[in-house]
């Protein structure tokens, strides 16, 4: 036996005995950086020089936009935000298929888009959707600066079925285009509803530069909205439960936040039942206050107006500033009302009430911000009825319920019996924005204590889990989960 | 090359140098424990467990060092002899070292591959092998063992601080034999030659000195 | 009486819905009648009695004297007329009313003082005589429905009316810096609440980045009976077994059942009583736990579980409390506190550092020895050789006030600031004169052999733990040479009286009495030897080093003249 054949073994032998002790020292479990999971951001391409004529109009614009970007005109025209509806499946129908959006859908602020189309089609990504006739293959027609503009001189039209406000300098805002800022998403998706912070809840102004307290993403790391709702060929990921049904490709933190988050084995093992953002969102609505009802049947009256509480066009108002969520079993897929769908007598009509029960292993508790409404229905078929509001003959023209249902009914294709009063109605907006740093989280006695934000009977708990048991623990009384 | 002669093998070289780094590790590691804020905090909660490492990695060594000793009959290289003769040796050799080698004079012990250490290395060894090491692994393992007890098992004169105290104090022993050792090294026929023959295995025979029987003797053996 | 109100205003009036089982009460007075037709004071021990066994409960109590007892236990209402019975009230009603009980004890109204605490629900009001009942909120029968009263288990707010401040988590915590028989707060700095600690209203020093609570386990929802429990009670049975004969069972489930629990409920909840007190490990297992600490078991072995996770206490906690000096004609001594850097008013809004509390061995109920966080509370008395000892109150009363004023030689004595008023810090016997003037009143008065003494005890530290990141993991918090284990902690302050510090049974063996630039610390005994990096072997490290350096010196020299009897050879030869 040669001296190697013995030796080298045995030194071998050491190594591997010395690099695995060195190597099992380190017992803390390295927990994942979430800022490796940030896609990464285009580089800038400066457009300045490439255009030197002033722009006439909007189309004008995209037309120059296409010499070059012809596939990515296309791209959008396939996302919903050209099309302002997707074909899903509704889960609440045993998966039937349906063609549902902004386009069509009917919700619990301005009711409706059909029958009024320049004043919502505003905030359309295209140019002008004035009526039913809007040709959605004409790529001319895609808006390209509402999401690309970086001057911020750009602006669209209040009632302008898309087109910008008159009198805007189109040629500084085509040369300034870069991937969009939270101002370019925020120029629509912060006035929903009519207005600053109304409709959401979780994203209003505020966002345009939050400070750290206000939202850790945007305001201490400042995040853009891309960097969550990541896009691939101007396909954005993301669902707004105001209109999808199900949640396939949501947002979700686990995208960056991966693998366990917290170090304390009491937090981590909430995550079971609850979702992120029911406690590290204890209040939305931080800075401006948002609406959380709205009555329709008290417009038309010549009281004072306060843009807070009474418009003559719209009715009466809340709003509340400093908004605690309503915290529900949400799964991730919504029972919708659809339009035509009859409202039973005494039943609470519910837009899109979140599915998803203590049961449902899917189902996480949800942060929700819940807005009430009063809005017309139609007494004899018993559907909630759409108003013609905007533009001529529209009721903040006539103030006159009546012709404006009718109206709105024969766009919508719905039958008017002639005879129509107003229901309330509530409309579920999860909330996922507005996310301060952790130590502003919800501490054990937020829920737990008396008295708690959580309203245990109504998510199906005997009493508080803390004492009772949890969904996966209610076997203190010796039940499991299925 | 030729006129050289194999002297140490690769085993024991081996295990010489793989003592020699433990030893520096555990030295390391120990002084890291011993004053916990020249390094700081990661450095001192590190250093606990892997001194406990490298103290089971030096015991494994050992044992197998003393192995092979007792196998291949190495260890006759550090039985002393008989006490009449050993003694005159030893004063041979140590006045060798206060006064003779200033001089220049010849080694008084004629090395070779059957006789390799001089009756003071003889006694250095042994008593480093079979005392000091030992009184280091002991302390270290009873120190070790203890950790999952609670003291109110352990008898009273058991006291911790006698086995820090002696772990300790064996450590600055081995740390002043490290030093010594090493400036030993160079008081070879060359400076470096006995470093050279720890690392090839391999060194050029003495001229001068005694043969296997260890007598004294001035005549070189060898020509010019 | 501001201590009063600030009592009372602890005590978050939390008007919950009850939600007890307890039937409606008929309240009697002594004599058993009703009292809405008596009008008679309330006896808790007959009312409750019709249910309760109070003869068992006053057996098993150690709650015995309900008194606010911030002036000298001795000296107290107990002198005077009526009998004050153990009130149940205090403890069970859903808002007792502990000021207006406060107030008609002070009064001497003795026999009220159960009557008193009822005054929030609205079923008394005070009158001439103490207080009248308002019989229209009683049935034709007598009796008072439950929900009234409110009647339950104490909540932490019952036991922070007396035991320290527990703040309800959405409360504001407002500062108050001291208040007599407060155990928890005032002697070990403390506060039972899961709010952070940066959302109080004490001006705490680095206050933005204490974004910890006050106590997890209040944060968690733990409450004080949690873990303070009837020893008796079934539903809180602590499950380790204790004492019983039948070793081949783990658990013996022959208990009481509620029903006979509530009749004879025990209220021992003395800390010397294993079974009133659920310990850490009752809960707790560290060994699953602490992956990143060495010798586990070694650390479990020789520190209890408080000395890293109650690593600071934040609320300011009596370092000193002089009772050689009366603050007011009540009696209130002069009190010290530690961990607030009082600005020139002693006001509420003094930047509050907080301390960390001394480690000193103690046995734990194991056998074990180990270190435990401390507070040490110096206390000064005058020692006298009567059969009595101490001065009485009322001594002290004559030596510093006239009536509700202080005398003219007092004011003449003690006003430093000239300004005609006694502030607390002018109020001290620092000099000689002073000290000397104060014992020859004593003398007086007919008090012997005089001294004036400083008796130093340890308050453990049980509450304001925390866990995670803030509890100590940094090995060098203990392991170098100033480590936590073997520091000092400061008695005494300038303005401390002149007199003998001398330490309690508890401290004698655990360390020693240094003064160092005019000040009195209590270093701790040396800790073992055998502790990494706490120095203690810095003498053989010294005979070390010195051999090192011997051998560095042999090897310079040896080598040295090796090598120039060599170059000597080479040349000379």
């Amino acid at each position: 036996m040669s001296r190697l054949t013995v030796i080298a073994p045995l030194i071998l032998g050491w190594v591997i005995l010395g690099v695995g002790t060195f190597l099992s020292l380190s017992s803390e479990p390295e927990v994942a950086d979430p800022h490796d999971y940030l896609p990464r951001r285009a580089v800038h391409y400066d457009h300045t020089a490439l255009f030197d004529q002033p722009f006439p109009d909007g189309p004008a614009v995209t037309k120059t936009c296409l010499q070059c970007h012809d596939r990515q005109a296309h791209e959008v025209m396939r996302t919903s935000h050209w099309t302002w509806e997707k074909e899903m499946a509704d889960p609440s129908s045993g998966g039937t298929l349906v063609r549902l959006g902004k386009k069509n859908a009917v919700n619990n602020f301005c009711i409706g888009v059909q029958s009024n189309w320049p004043r919502c089609t505003s905030c359309h990504a295209g140019y002008g959707w004035a009526d039913e006739h809007f040709d959605f293959n004409d790529a001319t027609k895609v808006d390209c600066l509402v999401c690309h503009d970086r001057s911020g001189v750009y602006a669209k039209a209040q009632a302008g079925a898309g087109h910008p406000e008159p009198g805007i300098d189109l040629l500084a805002s085509a040369r300034s285009v870069g991937s969009p800022g939270r101002a370019n998403c925020g120029s629509c998706h912060f006035s929903g509803g009519g207005g600053n912070a109304v409709k959401h809840g979780d994203l209003d102004s505020a966002l345009l530069n939050p400070t750290p307290e206000l939202d850790v993403h945007m305001g201490k790391h400042n995040f853009v909205c891309q960097d969550c709702h990541r896009s691939k060929e101007h396909r954005l990921r993301g669902r707004s439960f105001a209109v999808s049904l199900t949640c396939e490709d949501c947002v979700r933190c686990e995208d960056c936040h991966q693998g366990r988050i917290h170090d304390d084995d009491r937090l981590e093992s909430h995550r079971t039942s609850l979702v992120c953002q029911t406690c590290h969102l204890p209040a939305v609505a931080r800075k401006h206050a948002t609406k959380v009802s709205w009555d329709w049947s008290k417009a038309g009256d010549d009281r004072p107006e306060d843009e807070h509480r009474y418009l003559k066009k719209k009715g009466e108002f809340v709003y509340q500033k400093e908004l605690w969520p309503t915290y529900r079993w949400f799964n991730g897929t919504v029972t919708r009302y659809q339009l035509g769908q009859p409202v039973r007598q005494g039943e609470e009509v519910s837009i899109n009430r979140p599915r998803g029960t203590m049961t449902d292993p899917e189902a996480l508790i949800w942060p929700f911000k819940i807005h009430m409404a009063k809005q017309p229905f139609d007494l004899v078929h018993r559907t909630l009825l759409v108003p013609k509001t905007a533009g001529e003959d529209g009721y903040w023209q006539t103030f006159d319920w009546d012709r404006s249902l009718r109206l709105g009914a024969e766009s919508n294709g719905l039958a008017y019996s002639g005879s129509y009063d107003f229901i309330e109605t509530s409309m579920y907006w999860p909330l996922s924005h507005m996310i301060p740093p952790a130590e502003e989280a919800l501490s054990c006695h937020d829920c737990h204590g008396e008295p708690g934000r959580m309203d245990w009977l109504a998510l199906g708990y005997p009493g508080d889990p803390l004492q009772w048991g949890g969904r996966r623990t209610e076997l203190r009384m010796g039940r499991t989960l299925p | 090359m030729n006129d050289t002669r194999q002297i140490y093998t690769a085993y024991e070289r081996f295990w010489h140098w793989f003592q020699a780094t433990i030893i520096g590790f555990l030295l390391f590691t120990g002084g890291v424990m011993h004053w916990p804020t020249l390094l700081g905090d990661r450095a001192f909660e590190v250093s606990v467990p892997l001194h406990k490492t490298f103290g089971l990695i030096l015991i494994a060594n050992a044992l197998f060092g003393l192995l092979h000793h007792l196998v291949s009959g190495a260890i006759r290289h550090y039985l002393l002899g008989p006490p009449a003769d050993y003694f005159s040796q030893a004063v041979a050799q140590a006045r060798y070292y206060v006064s003779g080698i200033f001089r220049g004079a010849p080694h008084p012990f004629e090395r070779n591959p059957q006789a390799r250490l001089n009756p003071l290395q003889k006694l250095t060894y042994l008593i480093i092998l079979n005392v000091l090491l030992p009184l280091q692994i002991g302390t270290g393992i009873a120190m070790m063992l203890v950790q999952g007890r609670s003291w109110a098992d352990l008898p009273d004169w058991l006291d911790r601080g006698i086995l820090t105290g002696a772990h300790l104090f064996g450590s600055w022993l081995f740390l002043v034999f490290v030093l010594l050792h090493v400036y030993l090294t160079t008081t070879g026929e060359t400076v470096f030659g006995h470093l050279r023959a720890m690392l090839t295995g391999r060194e050029h025979p003495s001229r001068t000195g005694v043969g296997a029987t260890g007598t004294v003797s001035t005549i070189t053996e060898e020509g010019p | 009486m501001k201590f009063l109100f600030l009592l009372a205003l602890t005590w978050g009036l939390e008007v919950l819905p009850s939600q007890g089982l307890h039937p409606a009460v008929r309240l009697l007075d002594a004599a058993g009648v009703a009292v809405h037709v008596t009008g008679e004071p309330l006896s808790p021990e007959r009312t409750c009695g019709t249910c309760h066994d109070v003869v068992f409960i006053k057996a098993h109590n150690n709650h015995k004297r309900l008194v606010l007892g911030w002036a000298d236990a001795r000296n107290a209402v107990l002198t005077r007329s009526g009998e004050l019975e153990l009130d149940c009230l205090l403890c069970h009603l859903q808002a007792p009313d502990v000021f207006s009980r406060a107030d008609t004890i002070e009064a001497g109204q003795l026999g009220w003082a159960a009557t008193a605490t009822l005054a929030h629900t609205g079923l008394v009001e005070r009158s001439l005589v103490g207080w009248a009942w308002k019989g229209n909120r009683f049935s034709p029968s007598g009796e008072v429905p439950a929900e009234i009263l409110g009647l339950g288990p104490p909540r932490d707010g019952h036991c922070g009316a007396c035991h320290g401040r527990t703040v309800h988590a959405k409360e504001e915590v407002r500062p108050h810096f001291d208040r007599p028989g407060d155990t928890l707060s005032a002697a070990s700095g403390a506060v039972f609440s899961g709010q952070q600690l940066r959302h109080g209203g004490y001006n705490l020093v680095g206050r933005e980045t204490l974004t910890r609570p006050w106590d997890v386990h209040a944060e968690r929802q733990v409450g004080c009976v949690a873990c303070h429990l009837s020893p008796n009670n079934p539903a809180r049975r602590l499950t380790k077994r204790t004492g019983e004969d039948a070793n081949h069972l783990l658990f013996d489930p022959r208990g009481l059942t509620p029903g006979q629990y509530l009749l004879r409920p025990s209220h021992e909840f003395s800390l010397e009583n294993p079974r009133s007190l659920r310990r850490c490990q009752d809960c707790h297992d560290p060994m699953l736990r602490h992956s990143w600490l060495p010798y586990k078991a070694l650390h479990f072995s020789k520190l209890a579980c408080e000395t890293c996770h109650i690593p600071k206490s934040y609320h300011p906690a009596r370092s000193e409390v002089d009772r050689t000096v009366l603050t007011n004609h009540f009696g209130s001594p002069r009190v010290e506190l530690r961990g607030v850097q009082w600005d020139l008013r002693r006001s509420a809004v003094s930047p509050v550092e907080g301390f960390e509390p001394i480690l000193i061995e103690r046995a734990d109920p194991d056998g074990q020895h180990r270190l435990h966080p401390n507070n040490l509370v110096t206390t000064w008395h005058w020692e006298g050789s009567q059969p009595a000892g101490e001065p009485s109150l009322d001594d002290l009363r004559k030596v510093y006030f006239d009536g509700q004023d202080f005398r003219r030689q007092v004011l003449d004595l003690f006003d430093r600031q000239g300004d005609g008023t006694l502030r607390v810090e002018e109020l001290t016997l620092d000099t000689d004169q002073r000290r000397d003037w104060v014992q020859g009143e004593l003398e007086g008065l007919g008090n012997r052999g005089l001294q004036l003494v400083g008796t130093v005890e340890a308050r453990h530290v049980s509450h304001g733990v925390i866990g995670g990141s803030w509890a100590l993991r940094s090995c060098l918090e203990c392991h170098t040479e100033n480590g936590r284990p073997g520091r000092a902690m400061r008695l005494t302050h300038v303005s401390s009286p002149l007199g003998r510090l001398e330490l309690t049974n508890g401290l004698r063996e655990k360390g020693e009495i240094v003064i160092s630039e005019g000040e009195a610390w209590f270093e701790p005994r040396r800790l073992s030897p055998a502790m990494l990096g706490n120095g203690a072997w810095a003498w053989l490290d010294r005979y070390g080093v010195g051999l090192l350096g011997f051998a560095l010196a042999a090897v310079a020299m040896h080598g040295g003249l090796r090598w120039t009897g060599h170059r000597r050879r080479r040349k000379g030869l």
